[in-house]
């Protein structure tokens, strides 16, 4: 079920009364809740709501055994079994048939054939999430960050909760769990906040990232040495465009919706081409990964605390693995190694950090922007060229500069504006909407997301585009 | 500068402090919807060009696929960039199921209309394990005693509608999914599809065989398989049912010879761009 789709609008329209009527009674409005969102899953395969469940079964039983043993050595031990567990699991769906097949190239390439057969099982929708939801949590209570909760019916409702599960923000267990306590206070929901972001999402998604896509980017991409250089250009920061309104819009709706319910999540963008470093700009985007990685792969690693090559090793692999967590490819590898070498040049350059940020002159900070915006354009290239030689073609024919001529119509330019426009806008603008809103008489209440959906929806593209993350 | 207010946003109680840009942009915004589908804006620009073959790719997400490995076959070869126009056409989630949201038969007109196609590659169904609501708006529950029949009407009504764009029609079947349910579903649509062509009896509907990983044999899924040079990749994505690049590609070099077929026997020849290897490719 997609966010923008008249199943899900019927889908909340049932949830979001009945999760109020029950607000009064916890417990209840929790199993209706994770009734919901289990029937949510089941919407793309039934059968792998017993895998989410066993998921939440195995990290609610760890954290019990982690939380009582007393010997670090033991707690660590159950740990490593646990995390083993998680991703082994993860592992098994997701990576397993590309390393048998590296595994079967490799030989091959020296001669030797090997007999290793691959599996043909589904990847399970929002599996890298609920892992990395399930990860939180028994971190944080192996570190006594954390007390492990002894209801099961928290930990099924942490993981699985439909807003955040199929594609994140990845919700901290210690921030979610704290609200799972006691009835949510109504005062508390941001209505204006939180229906424009949901209607600002579904712009960005159905309108902007669907008709970039659609009406340019795909095309550019399909076959690159076949397309001019200036649309190599453009279709670069098309995409940069069209994942940013893809990926940010699934979020802003879903915290728009938690919202509604009386659930905070997380921040998960915050303006990401306007980023002035590479470190900046993981501030800015996918912020509850990048955090995530950080507490939870960049320190356990040893972070910054043991030397120069141990905290470039560190980086590099960090963000590696967080390359390589989007999907099972070189491209995701090469596009995560990518990044941890400009963290990585950015740190031994003195760029990095909140100091070196003070020091910048607005003419630093402004070729900080341009050179970093370049960057991250430039390496979406590998995360969104279908091969090797797709990419080696883009690079090659988009440099040699042979052909300055376009296919972007003026309709998709129109479009290219209205998604830049989303990094134009201050901030203080959207507040003065949200409170506007929030100020208003009940009929323009009703009225402005009716309106704004009527006319988002007919100005959809037809069919429906999964997002961007589904796969990941 | 930003306009201070704008007055039908400050009578809906609701006036923000919008930059001009934005304000000029409303009423293009407003007429999104009579913007044109996309893709299809670069193809009737170029739908004037009489000397060109022009290819419409027209269905559910999967002839997206064939036209993204039919565009790079195309691509490659200057010559056929030159002779051949590629329409893209296809709908995400859509199917014969669904008219409320996309009534294929009028749409394949409209395409006809709009992109006047010499050739067109259909491939529909996969999203249709589901209650149908026809053009009219009458629905019919999904596993209803009269599912079947209605989806055949559904599908006559659809290739009609595709044969009377005056096109050549290659209705490709679906090929094998991961899912052992949507292999049987599919297996009885690409029977339906077959049939229903026969009866029609249009010499210019064709029923195109779908893409196998195996030449012979019993047909099952892999999501991985040999590229071009032999070597192991990802052909089919994680959903089971579409294509990744690579998998486009075996596929394309599977459906060109058939359409250049299906053009030589319409006296539409391309013999001047391509040799015996890349006529069989």
């Amino acid at each position: 079920m997609l966010f923008p789709t008249i199943e899900f609008a019927v889908f909340f329209a049932v949830v979001f009364p009945i999760t109020w009527l029950l607000n009064d009674h916890n417990t209840w409005k929790k199993l209706f809740l994770v009734a919901a969102s289990y029937y949510f899953y089941a919407f793309w395969r039934v059968d792998f709501t017993l895998l989410l469940f066993a998921s939440s079964l195995l990290n609610y039983l760890a954290a019990l055994v982690i939380g009582r043993l007393q010997s670090r050595a033991w707690r660590l031990a159950v740990l490593w079994i646990a995390v083993a567990a998680n991703l082994g699991l993860l592992g098994y769906f997701k990576y397993y048939n590309f390393f048998v097949a590296q595994l079967i190239n490799g030989f091959d390439a020296v001669g030797l054939k090997v007999d290793v057969g691959f599996i043909e099982l589904p990847l399970p929708v929002a599996i890298s999430f609920f892992t990395f939801h399930a990860l939180s949590y028994i971190i944080d209570v192996y570190r006594r960050a954390l007390k492990p909760t002894t209801s099961l019916l928290d930990i099924l409702f942490y993981i699985s909760f439909f807003p955040h599960l199929i594609a994140g923000p990845i919700v901290r267990a210690n921030k979610f769990l704290a609200q799972t306590v006691g009835r949510r206070d109504p005062a508390n929901i941001r209505l204006g906040q939180s229906v424009f972001l949901i209607i600002g999402g579904l712009f960005k998604k159905v309108i902007v990232a669907n008709y970039l896509s659609t009406g340019f980017v795909d095309g550019v991409f399909r076959d690159p040495t076949a397309a001019s250089s200036l649309d190599l250009v453009l279709g670069m920061y098309a995409y940069a465009l069209q994942i940013y309104c893809d990926f940010s819009a699934y979020t802003d709706i879903a915290i728009g919706i938690a919202n509604l319910l009386g659930y905070e999540f997380p921040q998960n963008f915050n303006y990401p081409y306007r980023a002035v470093s590479v470190q900046d700009f993981w501030r800015r985007w996918h912020m509850s990964l990048s955090s995530w990685l950080r507490d939870y792969l960049y320190i356990p690693l040893g972070g910054s605390k043991f030397g120069t090559f141990a905290t470039y090793r560190n980086i590099m692999i960090t963000m590696a693995l967080g390359g390589l967590w989007h999907g099972a490819s070189w491209a995701f590898l090469i596009w995560g190694a990518l990044h941890g070498a400009a963290l990585v040049i950015e740190r031994a350059l003195g760029l990095a950090g909140e100091a070196a940020a003070k020091q910048r002159g607005p003419l630093a900070t402004a070729f900080g922007w341009l050179v970093t915006l370049q960057f991250v354009c430039l390496a979406w290239i590998f995360f969104r060229a279908p091969s090797t030689d797709a990419w080696l073609g883009y690079f090659s024919t988009m440099f040699a500069g042979a052909r300055w001529t376009t296919t972007m119509t003026p309709f998709v330019a129109v479009i290219f504006v209205l998604g830049a426009l989303s990094h134009v806008l201050p901030p203080r603008w959207l507040e003065a909407l949200d409170k506007r809103y929030d100020r208003a008489s009940l009929p323009v209440k009703v009225a402005v997301p009716f309106v704004a959906i009527y006319l988002i929806a007919i100005a959809a593209p037809g069919g429906i585009a999964p997002f961007i993350y589904f796969q990941f | 500068m930003g306009i201070r207010t704008g007055f039908w946003l400050r009578a809906a109680g609701m006036a923000p402090c919008l930059p001009l840009p934005l304000y000029l942009l409303l009423p293009l915004y407003l007429l999104l919807p009579l913007g044109v589908a996309p893709g299809s804006a670069a193809a009737m620009a170029t739908a004037e060009a009489p000397a060109k073959i022009r290819i419409a790719f027209a269905g559910d997400s999967i002839v997206d696929n064939y036209w993204s490995g039919v565009g790079r076959i195309v691509d490659a070869n200057p010559c056929l960039k030159n002779s051949i126009e590629l329409g893209r056409f296809a709908r995400n989630g859509t199917g014969l199921t669904r008219g409320d949201r996309i009534y294929w038969p009028r749409e394949i007109k409209r395409i006809g209309d709009n992109f006047k196609p010499t050739l067109s590659v259909l491939s529909i169904g996969l999203n249709d394990q589901q209650f149908i609501v026809d053009g009219s708006g009458v629905r019919t529950a999904w596993g209803a005693p009269d599912w079947t029949d209605k989806y055949r009407h559904e599908l006559d009504e659809f290739l009609q509608a595709a044969v009377a764009t005056r096109s050549i029609v290659l209705m490709v079947g679906m090929p094998a999914m991961r899912d052992a349910n949507d292999n049987n579903a599919i297996n009885g649509k690409n029977a339906m599809f077959e049939a229903a062509i026969a009866a029609l009896g249009d010499p210019n509907l064709h029923y195109v065989e779908p893409w196998r990983l195996r030449p012979a044999g019993a047909e099952s899924f892999a999501s991985y398989g040999p590229d071009r040079t032999g070597r192991l990749v990802q052909i089919r994505t994680a959903d089971g049912q579409h294509f990744t690049a690579a998998g486009e590609d075996l596929a394309a070099s599977y459906l060109f010879p058939k359409i250049v077929e299906a053009l030589e026997a319409a006296g539409k020849n391309l013999d001047q761009c391509l040799t015996k290897q890349t006529k069989d490719e």
